[in-house]
């Protein structure tokens, strides 16, 4: 293997020769796609003068004569209890889930590694006092936060509702879906990321004491570079895979949140919401808890084979071979 | 390996012996005369004087038992419970009330009108803090004494000339008195096991716990296991144990509605607390003899905060108002046969309340716009509604009607209860979904709340006309003539609208065909001391 | 080592003193209060009301008041439940999540590391693959979902099976199955993690050079380092899983300790949240120290850290 490529290249045609990894690649850049550029498409212009306004119904527009349709060439997948367009609920929810999985996945990811690897790095006193913060952070009854966070920062989010749609002109539909999401952001990143910090000091820890790293220190390295160079490339492995395991809890996490004032308002959904609706249909309707899971499901599985690709990749001890 | 044969033997053992008893949980529990009945939560207490709720009233009406009784059919007919018989003046202002001689506590203590007198002063007594006192205001001088503005006792008109007497003077003529009676406030509660576990105005008095307590129900409480369920047995020392033909009930607290109702399809429970809309449409294709949708005595509305720039003007109100299709929100999303309401207060025997509002969009529109709103203009309005998954469907439904037939833009804020609770109360909201169930059967349980000021209303709104028509209404002694100024009385406040009206309710819930003697009824509270199990 | 312990075992005390200081605090801050409900209580029994339980005193004496109480073994009584102690709830509530929680935990433990260690040594072969299925059903499928299904479509059919209730043992099963699978998904893919990571380590070569057999590298050698991660998601799992499942508890009515979690904070009982929130500290505390001795074990080089 030629040594002029980085590091990161050599992951890069690694994860080319995997094909499971890169169909799930392909799968998710489709669901992607669906999510975010069909409705766009679809609601171009006005709904008077736009011309698939035919196709891509408005997700929140109801009409109760028109309850549990089965798919039909009106309503692609049929429609659901308001008798609203179950095809274009389900992109829209996409939007908003994706975007949570995602946003809270970084941010459990960022914070989560740098204070974990620092912990167990340095180790001693300083570890013992950040790992109890952990705990105590740990302790914290959730839900209370939880009510807190949603009373003090909806205040601030009106006004930047109202700033947005008013002053600039946005759209009012985006502008309320989004700014909702904004206060479950700031309680994920604030808590979700406890759990990944645990692990990334148990790898640290382990490591640390590995004959390299010892090598390394040896060798007179700063500790920056051996923390960026050696133990974070060979902890990435079993923290890619539970990164990747923590997207379908905070995309289900949201949907509880939504009912408590946090996460996406009604009428808007996300597959959280929908799945946690369609539960509640499971005898009468099923199909209003199948759809969703379906798509929900192959998502987690694109991801999770995605992700096993990432973690094969980038693998350092693979680069031997 | 051997130890996971030991285990798996057990097991199989385990199997082996339950499986022996195929039959259904409640079929043996009928064979026993036991009903088994869900119950929606935990209780908070089962002190009649501390409590409030609907899931404690129903274990409360088990175990205690009022001066008169409710009958199993009718509404209207109150049956001799703790007094024989009862009398009042022309203008029901006296009652006397006369205690049966046979009247005892499950303990065999016999039961008298201190037990009342004690029951009444303990309620009322500042001190203890009992959160429905109010329901006793209608004595003479209870308001004094429980405000603290008198400290005797004394000063409330309620008099025992003898142990089996009880004489009660009333503030105003109040008709429907034997009603109340028979709500848990004016139950009466046994002085000598409250007093031995602690004073009178003891909050916490561990008096209602199973190894303490004394009751003078039907029935008496066996054991009370924590969020597990409450088990009660026929009380041999009732005065009316002859005729009892339940052995025992036994309550579970069953949170979760769909769980409730998986239980009642298995064959755990006689009958169920709820249900819920989406189960309806299953119930009715699977048990449909167990399904039962009966008119409830409880009104839901969407409050409207009049101190809001939004909906300030009535025209706005009523324009909003105008345009909810509550029919199809009942055939659609609720399902379960309320009806479609056209003021707050439901109908009520002859009380008939004004035809205030219909579904009528063309006055919608017109209303709107000459308050100044069109499409060009919206109307921006937030929803206040709790977490609940029914009121979330509720609102939705709402939020599209006014968006797509006014253009009116509505958000739905949704909080949990006291989050929700504190932004009503201080009125931080425009419009807010809320509802009311009645404490007795008359239309000022609801009625009283839209006065000035009352810690009910919610809405801002007062109107000094209404305060006026309603107390003259008070006054009046001839009860069609006070259901005329009731009337009256509704009529101008649905004028006005500070609250628009959405449906009146039905109770949903299942109920095995084994249980015999329970009858629909307006307050849904169900006398079990008629009730019967059949073989199954 | 014991010096080890009692110093962890101080450094929990002091977490548990932090965790009631700023629950005490962010309880009281949450808009309403224990005493309002949807009937409106006239103003001077909510005052008779507050003064019984103490909250008309400044914040600092209540604080005061709690920490003596605390001293004294007396968490104080539950607001919401009248005429219940919060130590009483727990002492009721707490045997059935404990029984839920080990249930599910060792069905998730059970079968979570050795389809993960199975998954890791084949990689890419039909194990692996049909882990994986099986690990992203439990976890994309919602305890939600999968407790009713589990309910009507399992427990309604089986005779012996109720689809609730909380009795004889056999009632423990579909509980802690919903409870465990989630869990053991993440086990099983944590451990896989791990394993893979280790595998590829120089000392495993040595050994497989060395010509030790497989089972011997891959459960003495191997195994010590890949079950690593997993052990730090187990300690503070583990606590939760004991702790209660709101879900779980409401969908198989099991009389557990999980709904007081919700219950406490919606109905603003400040006594019974601080309560639970205090035992579930002494749980994380002990799992977490339990989870780092095990570690400790496990990796003889990680021994001489503190």
């Amino acid at each position: 293997m030629s040594t002029s490529h980085s590091l990161y290249q050599d992951a890069w045609l690694r994860l080319r020769r995997n094909s499971m990894a890169i169909v799930s690649l392909g799968i998710l850049t489709v669901i992607f796609l669906l999510c975010f550029a069909l409705p766009f498409i679809g609601s171009i212009g006005t709904p008077e003068n736009s011309g698939f306004e035919h196709w891509f119904k408005d997700p929140n527009h109801q009409d109760l004569n028109k309850t549990f349709l089965p798919a039909s060439a009106e309503h692609w997948l049929g429609t659901d209890q308001s008798g609203r367009d179950i095809f274009a609920r389900l992109l829209y929810g996409g939007q908003i889930s994706l975007l949570v999985g995602l946003v809270a996945t970084s941010f459990s990811l960022i914070i989560g590694i740098s204070y974990g690897s620092i912990a167990g790095y340095v180790g001693g006193r300083t570890d013992a006092l950040m790992m109890r913060f952990v705990d105590i952070l740990y302790g914290l009854p959730f839900l209370v936060l939880v009510i807190l966070f949603s009373l003090l920062i909806s205040e601030y989010m009106e006004s930047l509702t109202t700033l947005l749609r008013d002053d600039w002109g946005w759209n009012a539909g985006f502008v309320t879906r989004f700014t909702n999401l904004i206060p479950l952001f700031v309680a994920i990143g604030s808590l979700g990321w406890l759990t990944m910090a645990r692990m990334a000091r148990a790898q640290t820890l382990n490591i640390k004491k590995q004959e390299y790293v010892e090598a390394a220190v040896s060798l007179g390295l700063s500790h920056r570079q051996i923390l960026t160079r050696h133990i974070l490339p060979n902890m990435m492995g079993p923290i890619i895979v539970y990164a990747t395991l923590t997207v379908p809890g905070f995309i289900l996490f949201e949907a509880s949140l939504s009912y408590l004032g946090l996460g996406v308002s009604s009428p808007n959904s996300s597959w959280g919401i929908l799945l946690k609706d369609g539960a509640n249909y499971m005898e009468t309707a099923p199909q209003l808890l199948i759809i969703p899971s379906v798509l929900f499901s192959i998502t987690l599985f694109a991801l999770n084979f995605l992700g096993d690709g990432l973690r094969d990749a980038l693998d350092p001890k693979a680069a031997k071979d | 390996m051997l130890r996971i044969f030991h285990i798996s033997a057990v097991f199989a053992l385990t199997l082996s012996l339950i499986s022996c008893d195929q039959r259904r949980t409640v079929d043996r529990a009928s064979e026993e005369k036991v009903l088994l009945l869900g119950n929606g939560d935990e209780p908070k207490e089962l002190d009649p004087q501390v409590v409030t709720g609907v899931i404690e009233s129903n274990i409360i009406n088990a175990l205690f038992e009022g001066l008169c009784v409710r009958h199993p059919e009718n509404e209207g007919v109150h049956l001799p419970g703790m007094a024989e018989r009862w009398e009042a003046n022309a203008d029901f202002t006296q009652w006397t009330f006369h205690l049966r001689n046979d009247a005892k506590w499950s303990d065999g203590t016999p039961l008298t009108a201190a037990d009342f007198l004690f029951a009444f002063e303990r309620i009322l007594t500042p001190e203890f803090g009992a959160k429905y006192a109010e329901m006793l205001y209608y004595l003479k001088g209870a308001q004094q004494f429980h405000q603290g503005e008198s400290d005797d006792f004394s000063s409330v008109s309620v008099r025992a000339p003898d142990p089996h007497t009880l004489e009660l003077e009333l503030v105003a003529p109040t008709p429907f008195l034997p009603d109340l009676t028979m709500h848990y406030t004016w139950f009466p509660v046994p002085k000598h096991c409250v007093l031995s576990h602690g004073e009178m105005q003891t909050k916490h008095n561990p008096w209602t716990r199973p190894q303490h307590i004394v009751s003078n129900g039907p029935f008496q409480l066996t054991s009370w296991k924590f969020n597990q369920y409450i088990a009660a047995e026929a009380n041999p020392n009732y005065w009316d144990a002859a005729r009892l033909k339940l052995k025992g009930i036994k309550f579970l607290p069953i949170k979760n509605a769909y769980t409730e109702a998986r239980m009642f399809f298995d064959g755990q429970l006689h009958g169920t607390y709820t249900l819920a809309p989406e189960m309806i449409r299953y119930a009715k294709d699977t048990e449909p003899e167990s399904l039962r949708q009966e008119p409830y005595f409880a009104s839901y509305f969407l409050r409207c905060n009049v101190t809001s720039p939004a909906v300030q003007n009535p025209k706005i109100r009523r324009a909003l108002a105008l345009a909810i299709d509550r029919q199809a929100i009942i055939d659609k999303i609720l399902q379960g046969g309320q009806s479609a309401a056209y003021s707050v207060t439901p109908p009520i025997g002859e009380y008939q309340p004004p035809k205030a509002i219909e579904y009528k969009l063309s006055e919608a529109k017109a209303l709107l716009k000459e308050a100044g709103f069109g499409p060009d203009n919206p109307l921006r309005l937030k929803l206040l509604a709790t977490d609940r998954d029914s009121t979330k469907r509720i609102c939705e439904a709402v939020q599209a009607m006014w968006k797509q037939e006014l253009g009116v833009d509505c958000t739905i804020v949704q909080f949990e209860w006291k989050t929700y609770l504190d932004k009503l109360t201080k009125l931080q909201y425009d419009v807010c979904f809320g509802g009311w169930s009645a404490d007795y059967p008359d239309p000022t349980t609801f009625l009283d709340m839209w006065k000035k000021g009352g810690g009910n209303n919610r809405t801002g709104w007062f109107n000094n006309d209404y305060d006026q028509q309603l107390k003259t209404a008070a006054q009046c002694s001839d009860p069609a003539e006070r259901f005329r100024l009731l009337e009256r009385a509704e009529a101008t406040m649905m004028d006005e609208l500070p609250s628009l009206p959405l449906f009146w309710a039905t109770t949903n819930y299942l109920l095995s065909p084994q249980v015999q003697g329970w009858h629909p009824l307006l307050l849904n509270q169900h006398p079990y001391k008629f009730i019967d199990l059949t073989q199954p | 080592m014991l010096k080890t312990l009692i110093s962890r075992l101080g450094q929990g005390v002091v977490v548990i003193f932090f965790l009631i200081s700023i629950t005490f605090v962010l309880v009281r801050l949450m808009p309403g209060d224990p005493l309002t409900d949807e009937k409106a209580v006239p103003e001077h029994v909510i005052e008779k009301n507050r003064a019984y339980y103490k909250l008309d005193q400044p914040k600092v004496v209540q604080f005061g008041y709690y920490l003596g109480n605390i001293a004294q073994g007396d968490l104080g009584p539950s607001m919401s439940k009248e005429g219940r102690q919060v130590l009483e709830i727990i002492e009721y509530s707490f045997p059935a999540s404990l029984i839920l929680g080990t249930t599910g935990m060792l069905i998730a433990l059970c079968i979570g590391i050795p389809a993960g260690i199975l998954s890791a040594l084949r990689k890419n072969s039909w194990i692996d693959f049909g882990t994986m299925v099986f690990a992203m059903i439990g976890i994309s499928i919602p305890s939600f979902v999968i407790g009713p299904l589990l309910a009507s479509g399992i427990a309604s059919k089986v005779p012996f099976l109720k689809v609730a209730g909380w009795g004889d043992p056999l009632d423990w099963l579909l509980p802690a199955i919903t409870l465990g699978l989630a869990t053991a998904a993440y086990i099983a893919r944590i451990t896989r993690g791990g394993m893979l990571e280790t595998l590829n380590q120089d000392y495993i070569r040595t050994a497989r050079a060395k010509g030790l057999r497989e089972s011997t590298v891959v459960l003495k050698h191997a195994l010590r380092g890949g079950i690593i991660p997993a052990i730090a998601y187990i300690g503070p799992a583990f606590a939760a899983l004991v702790s209660g499942s709101f879900i779980i508890e409401t969908i198989f009515q099991v009389p557990g300790l999980g709904q007081h979690f919700i219950n406490g904070a919606l109905a603003r009982d400040y006594n019974l949240i601080q309560g639970v929130v205090i035992l579930f500290g002494i749980l994380i505390v002990l799992a977490n120290l339990l989870a780092d001795l095990a570690l400790a074990a496990i990796n003889p080089r990680l021994r001489n850290q503190s």
